[in-house]
């Protein structure tokens, strides 16, 4: 009775490894960046869309693609108060996780990413950097192959002479999976 | 496994200490350019002294880099034909004619047309579009912080009124 119940619990542990394995998951996501003492921009809105794919349970890789909205600036000027563009970016990047991001119910993970960054902005030239992001992150996936994810994340954007935009960011998404890691 | 979190965490926070990324601010700083009436028989000019600037004197030592330089203006065409009113700026002091200025000055500021007896508004938004040399005058917010701002037009005879400010945005930390 106990062999049986040894064989049956190795079985159930690694049939649920199994179905960890190879999990895809991809969706968008909206949230909020906010600049960090910095006053040439406000917070604003950004919206992305993300891809992972966990090869095993506690590493997993993706993509991302964001776009944002700064708030305008302002200032008091000799004529009166004033705004400027605050602008907006696109930003590609890759991500890497450390966690567990696949599997039903509540998965914790922490993220890094590097991302291609483009801000745009009225009558001023077109900046692009090389943005590092990092944070932690939780998504509930749920045994219809859905996930919503929750994850918050500080970015650097050096400029050079150790010089560097920072801004804390959050969102919230929902995440398709495809594989056996939701199954 | 939240203990390799918080280590990865407190890494990356260091790294990015250590390198100085964090410690840094955007500061925008604002300061007066007052050139007043200028006409090409006596052209008026101003000194910029940005260590009377309280924002510029409490960073001038921690500034990593100038990220943005631009003139808001209000610009009155007193002549009497149409003109475009440009600003030059200057380290050393130099004769205050057109002919000096425009050889030995660097023109960083244009407006546009503005007709006779009219006025422009060059507003916050708007001022970069008419900004030139804009590493110019980094480099002179960066390096230098007083030089001369010289009002001429692109053409004469002119007679302006130019109230202005430069608006300047920097990045500062230790």
């Amino acid at each position: 009775m106990k062999t049986k119940l040894a064989v049956g619990l190795i079985v159930l542990a690694l049939a649920s490894s199994a179905l960890a394995l190879g999990d895809i998951s991809i969706g968008p996501y909206y949230g909020m960046n906010i600049p960090i003492v910095n006053e040439e921009i406000k917070s604003g809105g950004m919206f992305g869309i993300q891809a992972k794919f966990a090869p095993i349970s506690f590493l997993a890789a993706g993509l991302h693609f964001q776009s944002r909205n700064y708030g305008d600036p302002s200032a008091e000027l000799f004529y009166g108060s004033d705004t400027k563009d605050g602008g907006k970016l696109q930003s590609f990047g890759m991500d890497a996780y450390l966690g567990k991001t696949s599997g039903i119910g509540p998965n914790f993970y922490l993220m890094a990413s590097i991302g291609s960054y483009k801000w745009t902005r009225d009558n001023m030239e077109d900046i692009s950097k090389t943005a590092y992001a990092f944070g932690p992150g939780v998504e509930i996936v749920l045994p219809i192959n859905l996930g919503i994810e929750g994850r918050g994340m500080f970015e650097v954007v050096p400029t050079g002479d150790k010089g560097s935009w920072k801004s804390f960011m959050w969102f919230i998404g929902l995440n398709y999976h495809i594989g056996l890691g939701a199954m | 496994m939240k203990r390799y979190f918080m280590i990865l965490g407190f890494a990356a926070i260091a790294a990015l200490t250590v390198s100085g990324c964090l410690l840094t601010i955007q500061k925008t700083l604002i300061e007066d350019i007052n050139i007043g009436n200028t006409t090409n028989n006596n052209v008026a000019r101003y000194w910029v002294d940005l260590y009377t600037n309280e924002d510029y004197a409490d960073n001038f030592d921690k500034i990593k880099s100038v990220d943005v330089v631009s003139f808001v203006a209000k610009i009155y065409n007193l002549g009497t034909s149409a003109n475009k009113a440009e600003l030059y700026v200057s380290a050393d002091t130099i004769p205050v004619n057109i002919d000096s200025i425009q050889a030995r000055a660097t023109r960083v500021f244009v407006s546009p047309s503005i007709a006779a007896g009219d006025s422009a508004l060059i507003t916050w938004n708007e001022s970069h579009k008419y900004i030139q040399n804009e590493d110019v005058l980094k480099d002179f917010v960066l390096n230098r912080g007083r030089f001369w701002v010289y009002g001429i037009a692109d053409s004469t005879p002119f007679s302006h009124r130019i109230i202005a400010q430069m608006v300047v945005t920097i990045t500062a930390g230790k």
